[in-house]
């Protein structure tokens, strides 16, 4: 049941990812995810499609991993704020 | 004696999947850096996702066309009249700066400069407001004769930005208002040279020495045979502390609300 649901979050964060006007909504999207599930490691690869995707240009010195490090810090932060909270969901 | 045994198969198990996720991590890190595993992956992804925004765009002018069908009739009559009229002032005030261009054109090519340039039309797939790097994709590539460094234009006159990626099918193009983006432009009545900074949003930056004259209002140019028009002068910030002063001004045309723009094919056939 949970794994049906991780799925069906993962195609609407793909498909977001993709058609989705503003990034923004992606973003709140893979939080919410993070939160909800257990070891959401997809915000890692959506960072990396975003990079792989839109990336280019100077922004951030030309650093082109801009979403996929983010990605990695938002896990970590996530993760670790999940834990000091009474909400800990698990699979 | 059991429980021990166990545990230490436990452990040897971690260490095992310890060392095989170091190395598969280094590996990918290797191909990344090495072996253009970026530029891999950026055209696979790249691939799949022209399908799915072309699908996105087909299914949008569906939705449009079937909410055209279900609006009353006297709304569509009265958008229709209202946007004729808005369609006949703009041409009516197209007329003198037709003519203007046409003459600009003809002096150019009097003194043996010749300044049409070969362009192709592009559909917009992905907007930028789509990601932080205020990037566009854009529906033609390798296929149309599209070149890394192309110029991009949106209404045949106002240079939004340039070809960075190229794809069998589409390309990626930089805006010069992407964040920290820096572009060479002519600002004011007396074109001074100088270099605007983007800052995301259709917005830039320049930063010129404070007794320099320029005011709200003023054009900022792209430097070139065929100037092309960047923006307006919107904001100056004059500090008494600063012996510089920051003006901001921004793009003629909202990027997040552009469907075609135009790229242009240096000194090439156009393919198709």
């Amino acid at each position: 049941m949970i794994m049906t649901r991780r799925i069906i979050v993962d195609i609407v964060v793909i498909l977001s990812i993709f058609c989705a006007p503003l990034w923004w909504i992606t973003v709140c999207l893979l939080v919410f995810a993070t939160f909800f599930f257990k070891r959401y490691y997809e915000i890692i690869l959506a960072g990396l499609i975003l990079d792989l995707l839109y990336g280019g240009g100077a922004f951030f010195w030309g650093f082109r991993f801009v979403y996929t490090v983010s990605g990695m810090v938002l896990y970590v932060a996530l993760t670790t704020f999940k834990k000091q909270t009474r909400f800990y969901a698990g699979e | 004696m059991a429980g021990d045994r166990f545990a230490s198969m436990r452990k040897q198990r971690n260490i095992q999947k310890r060392t095989i996720t170091f190395f598969v991590t280094v590996g990918l890190v290797s191909i990344f850096l090495f072996a253009d595993g970026y530029g891999f992956l950026s055209r696979s992804v790249g691939f799949m996702a022209v399908s799915l925004w072309k699908t996105q765009n087909y299914a949008g002018n569906l939705w449009g066309g079937f909410r055209n069908l279900v609006r009353s009739k006297k709304s569509l009559v009265d958008e229709n009249t209202k946007l004729k009229e808005d369609l006949r002032v703009l041409s009516m005030k197209l007329l003198d700066r037709n003519l203007l261009f046409e003459e600009n054109l003809d002096l150019k090519e009097a003194m043996g400069r010749s300044v049409l340039d070969r362009t192709v039309l592009a559909s917009v797939l992905a907007g930028p407001g789509q990601s932080l790097y205020d990037t566009l994709i854009i529906d033609i590539g390798e296929d149309f004769g599209v070149e890394i460094g192309d110029e991009v234009l949106y209404a045949g006159n106002i240079m939004i930005g340039k070809v960075t990626e190229v794809l069998k099918r589409s390309s990626k193009v930089v805006l010069f208002s992407s964040p920290g983006e820096l572009t060479d432009v002519l600002v004011g009545d007396e074109k001074i040279t100088t270099t605007a900074k983007g800052r995301a949003g259709g917005n830039y930056e320049i930063r010129l020495p404070r007794d320099i004259a320029i005011a709200e209002g003023d054009v900022v140019l792209l430097p070139g045979i065929m100037p092309r028009i960047v923006g307006y002068v919107e904001y100056i910030d004059v500090k008494t502390s600063d012996p510089f002063k920051l003006i901001l001004f921004r793009d003629v045309v909202d990027s997040r609300q552009v469907r075609e723009v135009e790229v242009v094919l240096r000194d090439k056939e156009i393919k198709k």
